[in-house]
């Protein structure tokens, strides 16, 4: 399942470093998620991480190791797959139940 | 104040809401600050505790600058028209497509008319994995005819006499022509090799940030301006690299006249040609010169020309009309009042179009649109011809920023508030809608998004007009392209389209 996940940038790239070699998360690239039409005022800098999913869980559990580490107060991804698009909130204390039971619209109908 | 208020993104000006700005608030601590702010003059001069604070402080005088540049600039206008027909076609695209074959539509059909034959075939493998179910796409064709599509632009479709499945990709093409001049005139014609900050947004950007500097410098004080002054100057992101760029020429323009001033008073002194310069840039009229009125084409010709001729005295003279003339001939660009004139001209001839469509088919999108492009139609001609009789009211950041309240138009503002809400009227008052309404297990109602007029010039209807516009064109947006919106518009818009398609609607990642 191909998924874009949108948020702050440098969260991203570390996201990206220690996600598990394999195939449980491929990914293509992370974009600037900066819109030519966009002029909205923003102190953050944004990036999008393309790639495809087999193992929703390895995304989650990585993204919890990267979270905990991270600290943002606040840090809000934009997750968007074929079935939709959402946002979530991810708390320093975030569980891999809660945050895999999130996403789970997004990845079946 | 709470540090919880600092935060990094504060909305903006959004075409897709042409006749208003757009404020977020990250936390209940940021709403109470800004209500604060936006009803006492004197919080805003009390000390601000970073740049979260400070920004936010100032906010609006960044945002009302974007929507009076998006007024003025021919640029912005032909993009806003080219909106307009997107809106136009793509909402009776998505409405026959109800009757064409397939049963899904993968979304943004402008993707999807990129890929080729197996690219397809890859996704609706991966979708009918996904749904457990066959998937059958609309039939539509593989590639785009560019050519085909940029003589569509401008055109009304008549479409009577065609199969429902040529009329979808008649409807379509339209669309996806002003969609494609649109990507046009937001990516610009910027030199080989140039980076992020050489785009059009980006000197929309310039001129906003050095409204909101000086508005700072007057309203909040001079920690707190040294404070955005340092942000601007350290930081990568595109907007702030291109003006330090505007900037560092606007400082060899003032250097020259006060060689002996501090660097803060020198660069709050700069953001008047800062200004000057930016507006000047926004002032190209592509349908009069194409590509050669980009904007960012025209930063690089009047830099080359700036530094050629740095002590020239029309470059710093009071008048900005004259250093304009000044700047047309020295540069070999049309007069800059032949562009807006023609702007405005070309404004008012879209306008009697869809007024005209309006009148026979008042079901469809013709007359929201002839209702919102006629307010809007209303402002450019109001600030283009104050721009033509004072240019320095608008082009001078000190008199600009304490200019008295209804000199220019006003835009209406929407609020929207990240992650909690705020109790709702039951009955809107009048110049206010709750946008967004839930009712809490007591009956009591919440909102999260709600807009209002400013002045209460803009009342309640357009406000509706507005609202309903916006919605419509987060829908095309969703159909057709890829621009940004909040993610819960993205699924209302889904929803939209869904029940009006009666389809199933997919994304391509």
């Amino acid at each position: 399942m191909r998924i874009a996940v949108t948020g702050d940038r440098e969260f991203l790239d570390e996201v990206a470093s220690e996600l598990p070699a394999g195939d449980a998360v491929r990914v293509e690239r992370i974009d600037d998620a900066t819109d030519d039409g966009d002029l909205a005022f923003s102190l953050a800098e944004v990036g999008t991480l393309v790639g495809t999913v087999v193992n929703l869980v390895s995304l989650c559990r990585t993204l919890i190791e990267v979270r905990r580490r991270n600290s943002a107060p606040t840090q809000k991804l934009r997750f968007k797959t074929a079935l939709g698009t959402m946002e979530v909130e991810l708390p320093h204390d975030i569980t891999l139940e809660t945050l895999h039971s999130q996403l789970a619209s997004l990845v079946r109908e | 104040m709470s540090a919880d208020v600092v935060q990094q993104d504060f909305g903006g000006f959004d075409p897709r809401f042409p006749g208003g700005i757009g404020i977020t608030l990250g936390s209940v601590e940021a709403y109470r600050a800004f209500a604060r702010f936006a009803e006492s003059d004197a919080d805003s001069a009390s000390a601000s505790t970073g740049l979260g604070e400070i920004a936010l402080k100032s906010v609006i005088d960044h945002e009302v600058r974007h929507f009076h540049d998006a007024l003025l600039s021919p640029w912005a206008n032909s993009i806003f028209r080219m909106r307009a027909q997107a809106l136009m076609n793509g909402m009776q695209a998505i409405r026959v497509s109800r009757d064409v074959a397939g049963d899904t539509l993968p979304l943004p059909v402008g993707d999807w008319l990129r890929l080729n034959e197996e690219e397809r075939s890859g996704y609706v493998r991966e979708w009918e994995e996904l749904v457990g179910a066959p998937v059958s796409p609309v039939p539509l064709p593989c590639g785009i005819d560019v050519d085909a599509i940029w003589r569509l632009s401008g055109s009304t479709i008549d479409t009577a006499g065609l199969e429902v499945e040529s009329e979808f990709l008649a409807f379509t093409s339209a669309t996806l022509a002003a969609y494609d001049l649109i990507r046009k005139l937001l990516a610009g014609d910027p030199p080989a090799g140039a980076g992020p900050e050489l785009r059009p947004s980006m000197i929309f950007e310039v001129t906003a940030l050095a409204v909101q500097l000086v508005g700072i410098w007057q309203s909040q004080g001079s920690d707190e301006v040294l404070e955005f002054l340092s942000h601007l100057i350290d930081s990568e992101r595109p907007y702030a690299k291109l003006w330090t760029l505007f900037t560092n020429l606007a400082l060899e323009l003032e250097r020259a006249a006060e060689p002996d001033a501090s660097y803060l008073s020198l660069v709050l002194a700069a953001q008047r040609h800062v200004l000057r310069m930016g507006i000047w840039t926004l002032l190209g009229n592509q349908e009069l010169d194409g590509m050669a009125a980009c904007p960012t084409r025209r930063f690089v010709a009047l830099a080359e020309h700036l530094l050629a001729h740095l002590a020239a005295p029309e470059n710093r003279a009071m008048d900005a009309a004259e250093a304009w003339d000044r700047w047309d001939a020295g540069t070999g660009s049309r007069p800059w009042r032949v562009g807006c004139q023609q702007s405005l001209d070309a404004s008012q001839t879209t306008l009697r179009r869809y007024e005209d469509l309006a009148a026979t088919d008042r079901d469809g999108p013709a007359l929201l649109l002839s209702n919102v492009l006629g307010r809007r139609v209303a402002d450019q001609k109001a600030i283009t011809l104050r721009l033509f009789r004072d240019a320095n009211s608008l082009a001078d950041v000190a008199a600009y920023v304490s200019a008295a309240p209804g000199v220019y138009p006003v835009p209406c503002l929407r609020i929207d508030l990240d992650g909690f809400a705020i109790p709702a009227p039951e009955t809107d008052p009048p110049g206010y809608r709750a946008v967004r309404v839930t009712a809490q297990d007591g009956g009591a109602l919440l909102t999260n998004r709600f807009a209002m007029s400013i002045d209460g010039v803009a009342g309640g209807e357009a406000l509706d007009d507005l609202l309903a516009f916006e919605s419509a064109m987060c829908v095309c947006d969703l159909a057709f392209a890829r621009h940004r919106m909040p993610w819960q518009t993205s699924e209302r818009s889904r929803d939209v389209i869904r029940s009006v398609s009666r389809k199933r609607v997919l994304l391509i990642v």
